[in-house]
């Protein structure tokens, strides 16, 4: 991994995918040294939540196209406030939590980024979907629930 | 579920084996060796060594999970499960109305009887879904190659087999392309399932796929196994996920078995260095446990020219003079858990928990 000058931003764009876990380990500590001895911010994309829960301070979880909820790792992680923050949690195995018995998957599919979705743009799969202006014409603002803590959905209004 | 607890239960009253009629198949000694040639008269210089001397059992309605990095010899496993490579040496014996039949001393009618009984995923489904064949070509095909259904009975056979993984009649005529990943997996698990198979050999099933569908499929397999009895090798290099669906879990590196224990044993309480590093370089969606992760030294070996003694000598970090001469070996440390690790009964190793 090549970095020129001093740089102050790092943008590491899924740069573990597809690697086995070991090499995996071997990339976020050098990515974590090279943090501290650059003194630089690091901007990781990732779909992999346990990278985000082991490297990150703060987090933004997007769905097609828009940030949904963003907060410290901790608000996000520990107390997922949208529902499609909560069902990504929910579909995924936990290493260590046998009593998971069965997960709980997102319902459907993303739909088609061409196709135009109104008003909340997770509406089509949110199970809590029933405020009204859900699947009205706007965009449902980010709201900070908590300092610090935001989610772009109407349950939280 | 129930067979985790009946394993558990042998395990009690101090069995280190499962009894014979509970026993589906059995794995003694499997190893396979790719030669590798060379020049004009193709000589052979040396050997991939990618499957050395596996032995494992496997029961009823259980799922065994195996894990391990790429190419420590996972598909060479089940390839070879499946007689799609001979084996170097070793065998295999599959339960066949009690009887323990070798599969590697079959001939061709009897190996293709004896697949009817076990068949295989992939991780993959666009690659051994065949493009140009409609969903009812792709699953009536196992049907009609053993003269099971044809014709009209064929195809109400196949709508049944959609229904059954979640698809519709509707989907029949469809061709591959026309499907999501999730949808195709579906597909290839219909096939797979036609023969009404004991034994279903998954390689890396849900590797492929997004988080969701993944939960979509993981559901799926373990619908299908309740209500079908199905027995499940099941192989991934995700050790939440085999966590997730195993009942027994077992660790290959370099083409070899390290260790192998039901599962909250081997996760809770790892035996072998490689898997306790294993354990910890794999990342928990829990922010408050954030780890002190295990750094592997070096890269994999060549598994043609591998280390001496044990192999996971050259970076395992408790690594001492005698792991470099001597292999160690397989052994039951504690009731159902087995390992090779000389140092299996001193080290204090680190599980997932804190
Ligand atoms: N047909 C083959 N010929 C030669 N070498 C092979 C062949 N198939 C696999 N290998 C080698 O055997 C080892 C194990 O491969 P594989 O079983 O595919 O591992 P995994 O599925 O765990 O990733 C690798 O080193 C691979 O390169
Ligand atoms: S705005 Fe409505 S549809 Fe969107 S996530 Fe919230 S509850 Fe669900
Ligand atoms: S036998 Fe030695 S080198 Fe191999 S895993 Fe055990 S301690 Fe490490
Ligand atoms: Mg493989």
């Amino acid at each position: 991994m090549a970095l020129s000058c001093n740089p102050t931003l790092l943008i590491a764009d899924e740069p573990t995918t597809a690697l086995d876990v070991t090499i995996q380990a071997q990339i976020i500590e050098l990515l974590m040294s090279l943090q501290q001895k650059y003194n630089m911010a690091i901007l990781m994309i990732t779909h992999n939540l346990g990278v985000i829960a082991e490297m990150a301070d703060e987090v933004a979880v997007m769905y097609l196209g828009r940030i949904v909820e963003s907060g410290t790792v901790k608000q996000v992680l520990d107390n997922p406030l949208h529902p499609y923050t909560i069902g990504l949690m929910r579909s995924v195995p936990r290493m260590g939590a046998p009593d998971q018995k069965r997960l709980t998957p997102i319902l459907g599919s993303v739909p088609d980024p061409l196709a135009k979705v109104e008003g909340c743009a997770f509406h089509l799969r949110c199970p809590v979907y029933k405020q009204k202006g859900c699947s009205g014409k706007d965009v449902p603002p980010l709201v900070e629930v908590e300092p610090g803590h935001f989610v772009r959905c109407l349950l939280y209004h | 579920m129930c067979v985790a607890c009946c394993i558990i239960d042998d395990h009690e009253k101090g069995e280190t084996r499962m009894t014979g009629d509970n026993t589906i198949l059995e794995v003694k000694n499997l190893t396979k060796h790719f030669p590798i040639y060379r020049g004009f008269l193709r000589r052979i210089v040396g050997n991939v060594q990618a499957l050395n001397d596996v032995s494992f059992s496997v029961a009823k309605n259980e799922t065994l999970g195996i894990v391990g990095e790429s190419g420590c010899g996972k598909t060479t496993l089940i390839r070879v499960m499946m007689r799609a490579y001979e084996p170097t040496s070793g065998e295999m014996l599959f339960n066949q109305n009690g009887e323990m039949i070798n599969i590697y001393s079959l001939n061709k009618r009897e190996l293709k009887e004896l697949r009817r009984h076990m068949q295989i995923i992939f991780q993959d489904p666009l690659s051994s879904l065949n493009p140009r064949k409609t969903v009812l070509e792709i699953i009536g095909e196992p049907l009609l190659i053993h003269g099971v259904a044809r014709g009209q009975e064929l195809k109400s056979r196949v709508s049944e087999l959609l229904d059954m993984v979640g698809l519709s009649v509707k989907h029949l005529e469809r061709y591959p392309n026309a499907f999501s990943g999730g949808q195709r997996q579906r597909i290839a698990i219909a096939r797979a399932l036609a023969l009404q198979p004991q034994i279903v050999l998954c390689d890396e099933p849900v590797s492929a796929l997004d988080v969701s569908i993944q939960a979509q499929i993981v559901n799926l397999l373990q619908d299908l196994q309740k209500e079908l009895g199905l027995t499940y090798l099941f192989i991934s290099h995700d050790l939440s996920v085999v966590e997730h669906i195993s009942n027994r879990v077992a660790v290959m590196y370099l083409g070899s078995f390290v260790e192998l224990a039901p599962s909250a044993e081997l996760y809770r309480n790892p035996k072998h260095p490689y898997t306790e590093a294993l354990l910890s370089a794999t990342p928990i969606i829990d922010p408050d446990a954030r780890r002190k992760r295990i750094i592997l030294p070096g890269e994999l070996p060549d598994p043609s020219n591998p280390p001496s003694g044990c192999k996971f000598h050259t970076r395992c970090n408790y690594a001492e003079e005698v792991c470099r001469t001597t292999v160690p070996a397989w052994e039951e440390v504690s009731p159902g858990h087995w390992t090779s690790c000389h140092l299996a009964k001193t080290l204090s190793l680190r599980g997932v928990l804190k």
